[in-house]
C-alpha cells in the first residue's frame, strides 16, 4: 500500500514538474475533438508557420524575464526591423539588409539594456519609452506606408519547406536550441539565473551585473529582428503597424511556458511550448469560428488558469 | 474607535503584565492544569523525512515549563527541523507532540501561535521595505480598526524596543538595518507583543555582538521568570552554562542526551555532539613569516557618518582581526573596501597600490574576496544548486569558451564539499535544502575556491557547529600560510584572540585601538569598544 502511494505521488510529481507540457498535451486532444479540420496536414503547417514569430520572440524575451526585468519594446522593433528589412532590400541585396536588420533590433535592445543596466531606469519604463520610439521611428522611415519587399529569394524563404516542414519553423527550432543551448551550458546562462534568484549576492560574488542586464535586453532586440524579418517574408511588406500589442502575447506565452516574472525561474523549452499553446488556442479559434472579440476572453482565461496552475504547483512542490 | 486605546491595551508594558497570566498563576482552568502537567513540551518518536533525507528519527524531547532548555548539535542535526514542526511550519512524519499535556498536530503556524507557540527563525523573516513598527505589526495594522493609526502605531513599538533595551527608531526601514538589529525586531516582536507561552529562538545570539548577547540573556531570565517556557538553540557552547537550565544533544536527527549544564563541561557537550573527544579548537598561529610586504592598506576612510578617517594595514600571511560592536563599522569597512559602497574620501591599497574599486568585481580582480554577513541576501542564491553557488566566484575554472564544464565544477564542489565537510544530499540539490549552518559553508567555501590575495570574512562562523569551526580555522590558518592577508570581522571574541595575530576594535565608525599578541584579551577589547558618547 506505501509502496503503490509513494509511485502515485512520484508520478504526480513528474506530472507537476513538467505542467507545461501536460497543459500542452492536453490541448491538442482537446483540439482534436474540437474541430476535425484541426489535424489536417494543411493546418498544421499553418500552425508552425504562425507560431514563429511568436516563439522566437519568447524566448528572447524569456532572458530579460529570467533577470527579473520585461521588455515592451518588442512588437515595436519587429515592426522597425520589418521595415528596415524591407527598405534596405533593394540597395544592399539579402545578406547586407539581413545585417542591418539585425544590427537595428539588437541596438535597440542595447539602449533600452543600458538604460536599464547603467542609468537604472525601471525595466518597465525604459522599455516602454523604447517601445515608442521604435514604433515612431518605423512609421518616419516608412512615411506611414507599408513597403513591398522586392526580392524572389527573400520571398521565397517564407513559404518554403525542407523535408515537409516549414523553413520558418526550422528557424525557430534553431533559435530553441541555441537559446537553450546558452541557457543550460554556458556561464552567461548560469549568471542570468543568478541575476533574477539574487542580484545583491551575486554582486557580492563579484559578478558584473550591467554586462549580464544589457546582455538579455540585446539578446531581446536580436531576436525581435528575426521575427521582424520573418514577418517581412511571410507577408511581403514591411508595416510600421506590424506587431501592435505583440509584447502581451509575448509576454503571455512565456509566464503560460511557467516563468516567473519575479525573475530566476523559466526555461526555453517550456517557453516555446507556452507560445505554441497560445498559437493553437488562436488557431483552433478561428476554426470554431469564434468570433475575434471572444478569443480575446478565452485567451485571457487560459492565461489566468495556466500561471494558477503553476503556483497551485509551487505551493505543492514547496510542502 | 479610538485606535490609540486599542493600540495599547496592556500599557505598552507587555512583559510585566505577562506575568499575571497563565500558565503559572492562570485564572481560568488552565492554571490548575499547568501546575500538574509535568512539561510544557513533550516530543515522543517524532520522524521527518525530505525526500530520501532522514531530517528526525524518533527524536524525544522533554522541556519542563518555565526553564530555558538549550539544544546543541552539529549542523544539519535536525534541531531547526524538529523546531518548525512545533511552531507549525513543517508537518511531522510520525510521532506525538504534547503541548501542555494536550496532543496537537499542527497544519499550519496559526494553530501553533494559538497554542501560545512563537518561533524566531535562523533566517529573518522581515518584509524588508517595511518600517520596523510596521513588520512589528504586521498581521494586525489597523489593530481591529479599518485604519492604521501611524502615531500609535510607531509609538508603541518605540516603546516595546526601549523596553527591551534597544534604540531602534520604529520608521526605521527594516531594510536599512543590520541584521542584528533586524533580529532585535524579530524577538522583540515575538517577546511582547505575541503572548507566548513557549518561545523558541533558534540561534538569535548568532548575530549578536557579546554586550547585546548579554541584554538579550537578561530579557530570557526575566521571561523564563515569569513563566515562559524557552527552548533555546545555539552553536555558542560557552552562553548556554549562562543561560540554559537543561540542554539537549542533536546528533544525526536524534536526541541523544540530556545534560545538566551544572554539573557537565563544554568538552561533554561537544564529545556528544561530535561522537569523539577534540582538541584544540584554534590552530597554532601561522607564523607571519619575514615578509612584511602590505597587501591591503587603508588610508584615513571616510565614508558619511558610519566610517570616520579610517586607517590599517594588513600584511602577507597575516590574521587581523576587526572587533566592535554590531554597528560600530566594522561591514561598513569591509563593504567600502569591497567596493559596494562608495567612499567620500581616503584611499586603499591593494599590493602596494592605490585602487579605486567602484564595484565587487572590480575588488575580484584585484584579488579581493568578502564572505558577507547576511548568509541569505548576500551570499547564497537559495534556490540555485549548491555546486552553482560554490563556483559562482570562480567560474573562469569551470568553463571553458564560455561553456560550462560539468566535470570541471564536479570537481571543485567536490573539493569544498570535503575540505568543509559540508553535509549535503546531492551537489545538485538547492542550496535552500541545506540547514542554516551548511549553507554559511557553502558561501565561506565559494571564496575560498576564488583565488586571490586578501580575504575579508564578516562573521564567518555564524551558525556554524564547532567541528565545522575548527576546520574553518585551520583552513583560515593554512590560507594566511599560503600568504594570503585575511580579515576577519567577528562579534565572538574568543574567535578574534585564538584566531588573530593583531586586532583592531572599533568602535561608531571609528577605530579605537590596536592589539596584538599578548594584548589581545577580551577586558581590552571591551573597553575600546563601549562607545565614549552613547547616543540615547
Ligand atoms: N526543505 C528541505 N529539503 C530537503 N532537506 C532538508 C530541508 N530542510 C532540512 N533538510 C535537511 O534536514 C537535515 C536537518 O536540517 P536542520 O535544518 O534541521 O539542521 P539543524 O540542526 O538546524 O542545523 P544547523 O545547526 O546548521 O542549523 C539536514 O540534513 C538538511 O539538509
Ligand atoms: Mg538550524
Amino acid at each position: 500500500m506505501p509502496g503503490l502511494k509513494m509511485k502515485s505521488s512520484a508520478l504526480l510529481r513528474l506530472a507537476l514538474s513538467q505542467s507545461t507540457l501536460v497543459f500542452f498535451v492536453v490541448m491538442l486532444i482537446a483540439a482534436y475533438f474540437l474541430s476535425d479540420r484541426f489535424f489536417t496536414p494543411d493546418n498544421v503547417t499553418n500552425i508552425l508557420r504562425q507560431s514563429v514569430p511568436l516563439g522566437v520572440v519568447s524566448i528572447g524575451l524569456l532572458y530579460v524575464i529570467l533577470t527579473g526585468g520585461i521588455d515592451l519594446s518588442v512588437g515595436s522593433v519587429m515592426a522597425l526591423v520589418s521595415v528596415v528589412v524591407a527598405l534596405t532590400l533593394p540597395d544592399l541585396g539579402l545578406t547586407g539588409a539581413i545585417i542591418v536588420s539585425l544590427a537595428v533590433g539588437t541596438c535597440a535592445g542595447l539602449v533600452s539594456g543600458s538604460l536599464v543596466a547603467y542609468f537604472g531606469i525601471a525595466p518597465f519604463i525604459a522599455t516602454l519609452a523604447i517601445m515608442t520610439i521604435a514604433r515612431g521611428v518605423a512609421l518616419i522611415v516608412s512615411r506611414g506606408q507599408p513597403i513591398f519587399v522586392d526580392n524572389d529569394t527573400f520571398m521565397s524563404f517564407g513559404s518554403s519547406s525542407f523535408l515537409g516542414v516549414p523553413s520558418l519553423f526550422l528557424v525557430l527550432i534553431g533559435v530553441t536550441l541555441l537559446a537553450a543551448l546558452l541557457y543550460r551550458q554556458t556561464v552567461f546562462g548560469r549568471l542570468v539565473i543568478a541575476v533574477g534568484s539574487n542580484e545583491v549576492a551575486t554582486r557580492f560574488a563579484g559578478i558584473n551585473i550591467p554586462t549580464i542586464k544589457v546582455a538579455v535586453y540585446a539578446l531581446s532586440g536580436f531576436t525581435c529582428a528575426i521575427a521582424g524579418i520573418i514577418s517581412a517574408t511571410r507577408t511581403g511588406v514591411g508595416s510600421p503597424i506590424l506587431a501592435i500589442g505583440f509584447e502581451l502575447d509575448a509576454i503571455a506565452a512565456v509566464v503560460v511556458g511557467g516563468a516567473s516574472l519575479a525573475g530566476g525561474r523559466g526555461t526555453v523549452i517550456n517557453t516555446l511550448i507556452g507560445a505554441l499553446i497560445l498559437s493553437i488556442i488562436s488557431n483552433l479559434m478561428n476554426l470554431m469560428d469564434i468570433p475575434g472579440y471572444h478569443q480575446q476572453v478565452v485567451k485571457g482565461v487560459i492565461i489566468v488558469l495556466a500561471v494558477l496552475m503553476e503556483s497551485a504547483k509551487r505551493r505543492l512542490i514547496d510542502r | 474607535m479610538p485606535a490609540d486605546g486599542a493600540l495599547a491595551p496592556r500599557d505598552g508594558r507587555p512583559a510585566e503584565s505577562r506575568g499575571q497570566r497563565p500558565p503559572d498563576s492562570g485564572t481560568e482552568g488552565g492554571a490548575g492544569r499547568a501546575e500538574t502537567v509535568e512539561y510544557a513540551v513533550d516530543v515522543a518518536r517524532v520522524s521527518k523525512a525530505f525526500g530520501g533525507v532522514q531530517a528526525l528519527k524518533d527524536v524525544t524531547l522533554r522541556v519542563a515549563p518555565g526553564t530555558i532548555h538549550a539544544l546543541v548539535g552539529e549542523n544539519g542535526a535536525g534541531k531547526s527541523t524538529l523546531m518548525n514542526v512545533l511552531a507549525g511550519i513543517l508537518r511531522k512524519d510520525s510521532g506525538s507532540v504534547r503541548i501542555f499535556g494536550d496532543e496537537v498536530t499542527f497544519g499550519k503556524p496559526q494553530e501553533s501561535q494559538r497554542a501560545g507557540i512563537a518561533i524566531i527563525h535562523q533566517e529573518l523573516a522581515l518584509a524588508q521595505d517595511l518600517s520596523v513598527a510596521e513588520n512589528m505589526f504586521l498581521g494586525n495594522l489597523g489593530q481591529g480598526g479599518l485604519f492604521v493609526n501611524w502615531r500609535a502605531l510607531n509609538r508603541r513599538a518605540g516603546e516595546a524596543l526601549r523596553q527591551f533595551g534597544f534604540d531602534i527608531a520604529p520608521t526605521t526601514r527594516v531594510g536599512d538595518l543590520s541584521v542584528a538589529y533586524q533580529q532585535i525586531v524579530e524577538i522583540t516582536t515575538a517577546l511582547v507583543l505575541h503572548d507566548c507561552r513557549i518561545l523558541i529562538m533558534d540561534e538569535p545570539s548568532a548575530v549578536l555582538a557579546d554586550p547585546e548577547i548579554d541584554v538579550l540573556f537578561a530579557n530570557l531570565k526575566q521571561l523564563r521568570d515569569q513563566g515562559v517556557t524557552i527552548i533555546y538553540i545555539s552553536h555558542r557552547l560557552e552562553e548556554l552554562f549562562r543561560i540554559a537550565d537543561a540542554i539537549t544533544v542533536f546528533k544525526d536527527g536524534q536526541t541523544v542526551t540530556d545534560l545538566d549544564p551544572k554539573t557537565c563541561t563544554e568538552d561533554d557537550i561537544i564529545a556528544n555532539m561530535v561522537g569523539r573527544r577534540m582538541g584544540a579548537l584554534f590552530p597554532p598561529k601561522p607564523d607571519p613569516g619575514a615578509t612584511s610586504d602590505v597587501v591591503l592598506r587603508v588610508d584615513h576612510l571616510t565614508r558619511g557618518r558610519v566610517l570616520h578617517d579610517v586607517s590599517l594595514t594588513l600584511h602577507r600571511g597575516e590574521i587581523l582581526g576587526l572587533a566592535g560592536l554590531v554597528g560600530s563599522g566594522r561591514s561598513e569597512l569591509a563593504r567600502c573596501i569591497f567596493g559596494i559602497d562608495r567612499v567620500d574620501s581616503g584611499t586603499i591599497e591593494i599590493d602596494g597600490v592605490a585602487r579605486r574599486i567602484g564595484r565587487p568585481a572590480h575588488a575580484m580582480r584585484f584579488g579581493i574576496g568578502l564572505v558577507p554577513e547576511d548568509r541569505k541576501r548576500q551570499g547564497g542564491i537559495l534556490p540555485m544548486t549548491i555546486s552553482e553557488n560554490l563556483t559562482l566566484t570562480n567560474l573562469r575554472e569551470v568553463s571553458r569558451f564560455g561553456l560550462c564544464n560539468a566535470a570541471a565544477e564536479r570537481r571543485v564542489a567536490e573539493r569544498s564539499k570535503d575540505s568543509l565537510r559540508i553535509r549535503l544530499g546531492a551537489l545538485c540539490d538547492p542550496l535552500s535544502s541545506l540547514s542554516g549552518g551548511n549553507q554559511q559553508k557553502v558561501v565561506v567555501a565559494k571564496w575560498l575556491n576564488a583565488a586571490g590575495t586578501v580575504l575579508i570574512l564578516d562573521e564567518p562562523t555564524r551558525g556554524v557547529d564547532v567541528g565545522a569551526k575548527m576546520e574553518l580555522y585551520a583552513i583560515v590558518a593554512d590560507l594566511a600560510r599560503q600568504g594570503y592577508g585575511i580579515l576577519v570581522i567577528s562579534s565572538e571574541m574568543m574567535e578574534l584572540i585564538g584566531l588573530c595575530h593583531r586586532v583592531y576594535v572599533m568602535s561608531e565608525g571609528e577605530i579605537t585601538g590596536e592589539l596584538s599578541g599578548g594584548d589581545i584579551c577580551e577586558e581590552t577589547i571591551m573597553r575600546l569598544s563601549i562607545p565614549k558618547r552613547r547616543k540615547h
